[in-house]
């Protein structure tokens, strides 16, 4: 040990550089294997969500008030209700709907939608359990929502916060608001992954960071009519996932129609969402092209730049590590400790750039040891 | 200079073989991390429908008109979704002092004034073709083609339309705003709560963050190279320097030497493998300098 840094003060400069140029190394790596990975990731999830699926937007057409009044005089919450059940038998329907919330005071100035004069509403997204597993949604941190327990009348209902409202929350937080034109309590449990996004109002990439989700009731009976009938409406706003040709899941939803009394709705194809996600997976396959090719460039690059200082190194003790060898002494514990000297050296600076990456040091500390070792065996 | 001093010169470069391949390899990585910040740029913009990260996202706007008026002098570009259909998406555009505004165009030209009436279109756009000029139809209206963009192979950016007709901006959706000024965009995006527009890639590697740490580490890699090219380069001639020394050569001329075979060794190699000028003045200077007081040092 006394010997590698009386080696290291002999060579100061040169150690410097060689642990500074290992850190913007391993720096850069880690940074494009971040990069790749994600855009890896992301290709995965877009293939998983939608490869193979058509997707149908669901709507109904109840646009007049004469419309709505000849649906409310002929049983039509309740024909809606069965309608939506059997059509949750038959099809994944994922069901999805703004429904602004309305507090006195907004802490996430970002999730603000629109200013009411006295108070503000703010970005919401009510989504079912199928629509949160379909979109391959995950939280960050905290609890799962207790999705089969919601139910309408509910004055306290658990949410997700999208990531920037990290900032502002804790988990087990609550927001009084107005919602549905009734006042309750959100109960904050978890907070999403940042970066997640629903497909949602025609946009392919509709995110989630500063929006509350707030999940759809699974009990829908209650004795309010006109709040059942609210929810129920958002709740038939979706897609409807298949693997069937538009006339056949048509006629599909038709039979259901008859059977449930329900046919005021149509179904509409969504052709610009296949050509965004093409458009997308484009983007990502160009990516990791273009950083497969960095990475691998960079990584040879500096690998020499490395074997060059090390090499020099090496010549500096060479003479003394003959002695040592002549002598019967054993020196590889000085190359180990000079390694891994090295790596803590590098871990510190390389934390340093990298503080707002979330790397753990333990894999980096591994990657770097690896590197060296590679580094001193190819110079042996 | 006769045949057999450039001989000697030659030899001198040579010996320096360490010094010799740090400097072609920093001046390679300097390259190809500047070409793939390049390329990232370009496909970040291009999955963030041409607009760059600091564009605001305005749609919540009510009275866009008073903000407009904000804006002074400031150069600015606005632009709102007119629609879309199966294959492409529609935007409108307008802005002040077109002539400052930076559009990354794979050919052609970009508008010059406002209300032009023209059109520029994603490569993948297939247009009219009149007498060598191209056109586009865009709500029962037609459009010259005066440029193209999109480099990405199936880029969002290879299907859009962009017309410049501030006309249709109040039929448009949602609306984009970029201001040439920093710190008023800040303040817009305070004192509105407007959000940045960021979609795709940009915002999925958090690429303003990356780019930044590449810069860092591209100066400090620069910096450290550059000190040790002159440390190396000065061990490499050590033991020739104090040789000529001893035949009576005096400093002023081994430094001299020193100074021409390292500046003519980082010159072949600015030459061959193109950096940016700053750079490369930057590692002349550094390596000479630190190769001048090694040498000086060595000397005595």
């Amino acid at each position: 040990m006394k010997e590698t840094f009386r080696f290291i003060k002999h060579n100061v400069i040169v150690y410097s550089i060689f642990v500074l140029i290992n850190s913007i190394f391993m720096t850069l790596l880690l940074v494009l294997i971040s990069s790749f990975s994600t855009s890896f990731f992301k290709q995965e999830a877009i293939y998983t969500t939608y490869e193979g699926k058509k997707i149908y937007q669901l709507i109904d057409t109840l646009f007049e008030q004469e419309d709505m009044d000849e649906f409310r005089e002929h049983n039509g919450i309740e024909n809606l209700l069965q309608y939506y059940s059997e059509l949750k038998k038959e099809c994944t329907f994922v069901s999805i709907y703004t429904q602004p919330v309305y507090v006195q005071d907004a802490k996430n100035s970002q999730s603000i939608d629109f200013d009411t004069g006295n108070g503000y509403a703010l970005k919401t997204i009510e989504m079912s359990q199928e629509t949160f597993d379909f979109y391959h949604l995950r939280i960050e941190s905290g609890n799962e929502i207790p999705w089969k327990d919601i139910k309408i009348d509910d004055t306290t209902i658990p949410v997700y916060l999208g990531s920037t409202y990290k900032k502002y929350y804790s988990i087990g937080d609550e927001i009084s608001c107005d919602y549905y034109m009734k006042p309750v309590t959100l109960q904050i449990v978890g907070f999403l992954e940042k970066n997640s996004f629903v497909y949602y109002q025609n946009q392919v990439e509709h995110y989630l960071d500063d929006t509350i989700v707030i999940p759809f009731p699974y009990y829908l009976e209650t004795s309010n009519k006109l709040r059942q009938e609210a929810f129920i409406l958002s709740m038939f706003h979706g897609q409807i996932v298949s693997q069937l040709e538009a006339e056949e899941l048509l006629s599909q939803l038709n039979r259901i129609g008859n059977i449930t009394n329900f046919t005021s709705f149509t179904l509409l194809g969504n052709s610009s969402l296949q050509n965004q996600i093409s458009q997308m997976s484009s983007i990502l396959t160009s990516n990791m092209h273009l950083l497969g090719i960095v990475i691998i460039l960079i990584s040879v690059l500096f690998f020499i730049i490395e074997a060059s200082i090390v090499s020099f190194l090496n010549k500096q003790r060479r003479t003394k590590n003959h002695l040592y060898d002549l002598l019967g002494m054993n020196h590889t514990s000085e190359k180990g400790f000079f390694i891994l000297f090295t790596i803590c050296c590098t871990t510190v600076l390389s934390t340093f750039l990298l503080r707002t990456i979330e790397v753990s040091t333990f894999s980096f500390m591994i990657m770097d040891l690896l590197w060296l070792i590679v580094l001193h065996v190819v110079l042996e | 200079m006769n045949r057999n001093t450039l001989f000697l010169y030659l030899y001198w470069i040579s010996s320096a073989k360490i010094p010799l391949i740090l400097i072609a390899l920093t001046f390679l990585s300097i390259n190809i991390l500047n070409t793939y910040v390049n390329k990232q740029n370009v496909i970040a913009l291009e999955s963030n429908n041409m607009c760059p990260s600091n564009t605001l996202d305005i749609s919540k706007i009510r009275n866009k008109e008073s903000l407009l008026l904000q804006l002074d002098t400031s150069c600015f570009w606005d632009m709102g979704l007119l629609f879309m259909d199966e294959n492409h998406a529609y935007y409108v555009f307008e802005g002040n002092r077109y002539e400052e505004i930076e559009f990354n165009l794979t050919s052609g030209t970009f508008f010059k004034n406002k209300d032009s009436k023209e059109a520029i279109v994603g490569n993948a756009v297939e247009t009219i073709k009149i007498d060598k000029k191209e056109y586009i139809q865009v709500l029962n209206q037609t459009y010259a083609v005066i440029g193209k963009f999109g480099q990405v192979e199936n880029s969002n950016a290879q299907h859009m339309i962009i017309i410049n007709d501030s006309d249709l901006m109040n039929t448009s959706t949602y609306q984009y705003l970029w201001i040439n000024d920093q710190s008023k965009l800040k303040r817009f995006k305070d004192t509105y709560g407007f959000s940045y527009v960021q979609n795709g890639i940009s915002r999925w590697i958090s690429w303003d963050f990356v780019k930044k740490l590449l810069l860092i580490c591209e100066n400090v890699e620069v910096i450290c190279i550059s000190v040790l090219i002159g440390i190396l380069y000065e061990k490499s001639q050590h033991n020739q320097n104090r040789l000529l020394v001893r035949i009576g050569i005096v400093e002023k001329k081994i430094l001299l030497r020193n100074t021409l075979c390292l500046s003519g060794i980082e010159l072949g190699f600015f030459l061959l493998l193109r950096i940016p000028l700053f750079y490369f003045l930057f590692i002349l200077v550094l390596s000479l300098f630190v190769d001048f007081v090694q040498t000086r040092k060595g000397l005595v």
